[in-house]
């Protein structure tokens, strides 16, 4: 038999748990509170979960940093505490837009709000870890949440972009456990800090099998961030859910994508496979560019958002190839920068959403819905445009700063060739967005129609989420600094 | 004192967004009271800084954080409350209060009243922001602040046509000038690597003529146009389409004179420039005077006021340009108070009927708004510069300056405007209030104001007609900051007969016009109406019809060929080429935008494959 | 003894799959499949490895292979598919990359550096050393994935249910302005 094996409760740091814990409690209980009473409104499930998701933030503030848990298995450093905190308050912006004017299929569900957490959860889990198992359950967790909320959208575009990216997604996982089967043969670990310990060690031979399991890796997230070229799936899958889900696909699993990308890959170039870098190189400048030419020649909003924010994780992926302690900071102070200009964006879509309203055979936000908007609703008009010229990182709004402040870290870790391909990328893309702000302050509106088209879906809360972006957006300028203070501190701290 | 710098200027922003929450929401009376006690603060914060102040107390000056920017720009951010800046303050506050407790029976059956208060505090945050500033990034932004809430302001009707586009063209006319304005910025920075006013100044005198030079003609563009300065005057009077209250705080008292703050800011650098300074001074008469034939024959009520601010705006240039900066700012915080007061009763009378601006078909109002009438001749006789009105005071200070320095010419012209003044003045208060009840012929029913609004104006009144007594104690204040200007000898003893002369002509003008109405309604004849000088003047000085012709035909021409050529040509092209180019890279590029579910995953394991062929070639030829 | 039974299994195994690849019934195909997958099997229990052969036996060929049959009742299972031509560029894609990738995993990987963390007890059986581990180290994943199961029946159970038939939302106002 077996010695029995006592381990003090003291050793397990049961703390580091509590954020998920408190995330998949809120989870739970709106299962059960729809068990007892059913057809409650779905403003009571709205509430519950923005009250566990601050608990959730506040149990995050409370963790102590660079602590590990549950046998090595959980990693609470900076990096895991920052991410949490962004996709927290994201996540909690986002569940706002439920509170739409409109009925939506999705939100007659309490399953939606609990799975709407579950997902939460799961991405806590994946950034809170180092283990590459318990990374892959919890993004396995968070995505199969992820397409369940996207089907019970509950259009034949949404089934689509449901299957497509389900099919996509387990097409990813393959690439993932392909990997870690790899480096576990390889290192006799599945635990990243070990991994490298090995690979260092052995001098990464055999080198093959080391860019084989790296390549997999590349894939799986290469999937994950929509980075060209596995990036297919975006735009179907934007154009198919709902604007609610779709801003919120293109901020919150990135931000976790982001979080193992570094983890691992900067891990490897640190160790010196320089190929990786160059791997990386070409797939941030082919990801910046092509998104941003494809993006030009879209016909509906969301679609071209879709591709814009390809080319903005293009962007960021050039941050973690570069990898210095600047560019590290500079990741996350980016991408909360665009995480709020894209809350704006896509809740102004959101708040124009009318169900019966056909614009264009296909597509719900064609631009020419948004035809002198200028006329019939100016403050939305301004709001839109304010987003756009934002998202275009036109100065002094928040974009912009990160552009500069990633730019001038690319300049100053040596990547002068970087920097410029960055610089005309920030170019090209401005033609796209202006062209959305053209056709609203200069084009004709289409006749017969009244502001109260873009204002279709609006409530309340709405309006407060589009204020707090718009604030943000146009106050950034004050934020900036602070911003930047908060995610070096974080990123030094986890030794980025 | 921090406390109640931070008071006076996020109580304005709270209010704003306070307001800004029931944005959309049917009209509310709660966000006119909230807003109105909010702005109320600011004014009994700065109220107490200034007395702080006057009792010698210590110059407040705050550093909010550390502003970070690209590379090496640092600006700390911060604010400074010194003795010119918190004359601003108080100045601002007060006729923002004033304006906002107006505004709640102004805008009351209006659809946006939440809104419009919104907007209104917004703005005074952004005035805040521009006085208080200790560096000019924090001036700008306020000063695109300013901007921004005036261009929302003035299109506040935005379904009337016309004032979407007044609100457009004083947006691009100023977008212009701030241009210049940026240039100046960058200039300063480029030349003394910072941009904290104090830093700034201490190191002017040291630095080359030539280069002063240039900042202080590009900081000046940037006023000319917040101030309307010919020749980017011509959307002042476009922006009366906003509502009157907004005329009243935006387009008189507070954002015009903007441009004058800026150059009492300024001072340290325009006194080493005495060249741009005569500019400047030379443009402001030019301007008096000009803006004062366009309002001696305007029939619509608003614009002859918003001329007449024009005018005013250009005495202050002159005593701003002749480095009496005291006087500037003497004139500046009087012509406030006469100028929001004059423009509310205007507004009374608007409401009383129904929105008609046209003098002419109004006339002896008198008898059913007395007090409206008191009021607004209480502010015409300050306008006018009659003792003991405020205006009297400042105005002939500005005289006494130009008369002192030799500029016997500037001082001519604004002797004649002067004359003008008070003659125009007086002509919209006999058609408006006295004579014939021509109203009655257009079937209006004018009625007097809510009592509250009366009150709400009164301090305004009380303000211009005392104000001028405080001159000495203002002069005391202000000096501890700007510099004193010194009069010669010589003056003492011909100022008795300056003030003489300019009070002569000020009330020959009142006589003029209230004479000539008691012959004949209209003061000016028919006769005289077809005169050259008249149409002259009634289509301002052709200005507007040049700048059609040789501004905006050409720049419609030249944007229709950038459009055919260029843009078509060119741009699209371009668009089109890459598109093209996209279209006909063949099957691959077409099967990754196809949306095919097969030809994603193969796209997936094609680059698979290519990363592991690289990966192949790399580990041997690196071994 | 040990190789000509690993040998006869990999024949088996490759046999069975290529089956499932090549054939164009579908019944065929999955009964391949299954086949292969308890010959899998046979490969654990070779290594010692009775815990993941039993596991392997009832999730592939038990649950997996089930649902497979399942969803084989809604259609004819008994006609032959017909394959869409793959253009050639496709089929060698396909071709290349696998033997590519066959070929790089035929490079040996294990070292003397490596060491497991866990190493197995000789005198327990395998079920009782991977509880142990699933139990003390991997209790969170192990946990998570539990919610993950969770997750996929909520999923599950909703998209299956009644009210997907329909569109419950409309544009009538929710809110009361």
């Amino acid at each position: 038999m077996l010695e029995k094996i006592t381990i003090p409760l003291e050793a397990l740091n049961l703390p580091t748990l509590i954020p998920m814990l408190i995330a998949v409690a809120g989870g739970l209980t709106i299962l059960v509170v729809d068990l007892f009473k059913k057809d409650l409104d779905k403003s009571l499930y709205i509430v519950l979960s923005i009250l566990f998701l601050t608990m959730d933030l506040g149990a995050v503030f409370d963790l102590e940093l660079n602590q590990r848990g549950f046998f090595n298995v959980m990693l609470i450093d900076g990096i895991a505490v920052i991410s949490q905190i962004v996709m927290i308050i994201a996540s909690g912006l986002f569940i706002l837009f439920a509170f739409s004017s409109q009925r939506f299929h999705e939100y007659r569900y309490p399953e939606f709000f609990a799975l709407f957490l579950f997902m939460t959860a799961g991405f806590q889990f994946m950034v809170a870890s180092d283990n590459l198992i318990l990374i892959f359950v919890g993004l396995e967790t968070a995505s199969l949440s992820l397409y369940t909320m996207m089907v019970l959208h509950n259009k034949d575009k949404s089934f689509e972009a449901a299957i497509k990216y389900f099919t996509m997604g387990a097409m990813a996982a393959g690439f993932y456990a392909f990997s870690a089967m790899v480096f576990y043969g390889l290192t006799g670990s599945v635990e990243l800090y070990k991994i490298f310990e090995v690979l260092h060690m052995r001098g990464f031979e055999p080198m093959i099998l080391v860019l084989v399991a790296s390549i997999a890796m590349l894939v799986s997230f290469g999937f994950k961030l929509a980075v060209v070229p596995f990036h297919t799936w975006g735009p179907d899958v934007y154009e198919g859910s709902s604007a609610a889900l779709a801003g919120y696909i293109s901020v919150v699993p990135k931000v976790a994508g982001f979080v193992v990308v570094i983890r691992i890959f900067e891990g490897l170039i640190n160790l010196g496979i320089d190929w990786i870098e160059y791997i990386l190189y070409g797939i941030v400048v082919l990801t910046m560019t092509l998104a941003n030419i494809w993006a030009l020649v879209q016909n509906d909003v969301k679609r071209m958002l879709a591709y814009s924010s390809i080319s903005h994780a293009g962007f960021v992926m050039a941050a973690i190839m570069i990898g210095t302690t600047q560019a590290n900071s500079g990741i996350f102070l980016y991408w909360i920068l665009f995480a709020f200009t894209n809350l704006g964006a896509f809740a102004m879509l959101w708040v124009s959403h009318k169900r019966d309203a056909k614009y264009h055979e296909r597509f719900d936000h064609p631009f020419e819905k948004f035809s002198g908007m200028v006329r019939l609703m100016p403050v939305g008009a301004v709001m839109m445009g304010l987003f756009m010229i934002t998202l275009a990182g036109v100065p002094p709004f928040s974009i912009f700063w990160g552009k500069v402040y990633l730019i001038s870290s690319a300049v100053n870790a040596g990547y002068i060739v970087l920097a410029i391909i960055m610089v005309l990328n920030s170019a090209i893309a401005a033609y796209y967005y202006l062209k959305l702000v053209v056709h609203m302050f200069l084009k004709e509106p289409i006749t017969g129609r009244d502001g109260s088209v873009y204002m279709a879906n609006a409530s309340t809360s709405l309006k407060v989420v589009l204020g707090i972006a718009a604030f943000f957006t146009i106050a950034s300028i004050f934020f900036v600094s602070p911003i930047l203070d908060f995610t070096s501190f974080y990123m030094a701290m986890s030794g980025f | 004192m921090e406390l109640f710098l931070y008071t006076a200027l996020f109580a304005p922003l709270a209010g704003s967004l306070f307001a800004g929450i029931f944005g959309a929401s049917p009209k509310n009376i709660i966000t006119g009271l909230v807003t109105s006690s909010l702005i109320f603060l600011s004014f009994v914060s700065s109220l107490f800084l200034f007395v702080h102040l006057y009792n010698g107390g210590e110059i407040v000056h705050v550093e909010m954080m550390d502003w970070i920017m690209a590379g090496d720009l640092s600006v700390p951010f911060g604010f400074v409350v010194d003795n010119v800046s918190s004359t601003m303050m108080l100045v601002v506050t007060l006729v923002s209060t004033v304006v906002h407790i107006y505004s709640m029976g102004y805008m009351e059956h209006d659809k946006g009243f939440n809104r419009f208060f919104s907007y209104l505090s917004a703005f005074v945050f952004s005035m805040m922001v521009l006085v208080m500033s200790d560096n000019f990034l924090g001036l700008f932004i306020g000063w695109e602040g300013v901007g921004l809430c005036s261009w929302l302001l003035i299109g506040f009707w935005y379904h009337k046509e016309s004032a979407t586009w007044a609100a457009n063209e004083a947006f691009i006319m100023n977008r212009i000038a701030d241009l210049g304005m940026l240039i100046g910025i960058f200039l300063i920075y480029w030349n003394f690597g910072s941009l904290q006013y104090d830093e700034v100044f201490s190191q002017v005198a040291e630095t080359d003529t030539t280069i002063l030079t240039w900042i202080g003609i590009f900081l000046f563009i940037g006023a000319m146009g917040k101030s309307a300065q010919f020749p980017l005057h011509t959307w002042l009077a476009d922006a009366m389409e906003g509502p009157t209250p907004v005329s009243a705080l935006i387009h008189a008292a507070t954002m015009v004179t903007a441009g004058v703050y800026l150059v009492i800011r300024a001072n340290e650098l325009y006194s080493l420039i005495p060249e741009v300074g005569y500019f400047i001074a030379s443009l402001g008469a030019f301007v008096a005077f000009f803006a004062a034939t366009m309002a001696l024959v305007n029939r619509d009520i608003k614009r002859v006021i918003a001329y007449s601010t024009l005018s005013q705006l250009g005495y202050m240039f002159v005593a701003g340009g002749l480095g009496a900066y005291w006087i500037a700012l003497f004139h500046l915080a009087t012509h406030a108070f006469f100028k929001a007061l004059l423009f509310l009763g205007a507004g009374n009378v608007m409401h009383a009927m129904d929105d008609e601006l046209n003098i002419m078909k109004m006339g002896g109002m008198r008898k059913v708004m007395g007090w409206t009438a008191i009021l607004m001749i209480v502010a015409s006789l300050a306008l006018a510069g009659i003792y003991p009105f405020a205006g009297f005071f400042s105005k002939d200070k500005i005289l006494e300056v130009a008369f002192d320095s030799n500029h016997y010419i500037l001082w001519g012209v604004l002797w004649v405007t002067a004359g003008l003044t008070a003659f125009y003045s007086f002509r919209v208060v006999m058609l408006v209030f006295f004579g014939k009840e021509r109203y009655k012929d257009f079937g209006f029913h004018p009625h007097e104001a809510h009592k509250f609004m009366l009150w709400a104006m009164s301090p305004l009144a009380v303000l211009a007609i005392i104000a001028g007594f405080f001159e000495h104690q203002f002069y005391n204040f202000v000096t501890g900051v700007l510099p004193h200007y010194n009069f010669s000898e010589e003056i003492h003893h011909v100022v008795g007969q300056l003030i003489l002369v300019t009070t002569g002509i000020a009330l020959t003008g009142i006589g003029i016009a209230v004479f000539s109405n008691m012959y004949r309604e209209g003061v000016f004849s028919t006769v005289l109406q077809n005169n050259f000088i008249y149409r002259f003047l009634d289509n301002q000085w052709y200005i507007p019809k040049i700048y059609d012709e040789v501004f905006a035909k050409p720049y419609i021409e030249l944007s229709t060929l950038l459009w055919n050529r260029v843009d078509v040509k060119i741009v699209d092209a371009t668009v089109d080429g890459i598109a093209k180019f996209l279209h006909t890279t063949g099957e691959k590029t077409r099967g990754m935008q196809s949306g095919n579910l097969s030809h994603m995953l193969r796209w997936v394991v094609a680059g698979f494959t290519l990363l592991l062929v690289l990966a192949v070639v790399y580990t041997y030829y690196s071994i | 003894m040990e190789v000509i039974a690993f040998y006869t299994f990999a024949i088996a195994i490759i046999a069975s799959f290529l089956i499932v690849v090549t054939s164009k019934n579908v019944l065929y195909s999955m009964s391949a499949l299954a086949s292969g997958m308890v010959l899998i099997s046979g490969l654990f229990f070779l290594l010692n490895a009775e815990f993941l052969g039993v596991v392997q036996i009832i999730v592939y060929t038990g649950a997996v292979i089930a649902l497979y049959a399942f969803a084989m009742i809604f259609f004819d299972s008994a006609k032959d598919v017909k394959e869409s031509r793959r253009s050639r560029a496709i089929f060698l894609l396909s071709t290349f990359s696998s033997i590519l990738l066959v070929l790089l995993m035929t490079i040996p990987m294990s070292s003397d550096a490596v060491s497991a963390l866990y190493p197995m007890h000789q005198d327990v059986g395998n079920a009782q050393d991977v509880g142990m581990v699933l139990f003390t180290k991997y209790l969170i994943p192990f946990e998570v994935a539990a919610v993950m199961l969770l997750v996929a029946m909520v999923g599950g159970i909703v998209m299956a249910g009644k009210k997907m038939d329909r569109y419950l939302g409309n544009d009538k106002e929710e809110i009361s302005k």
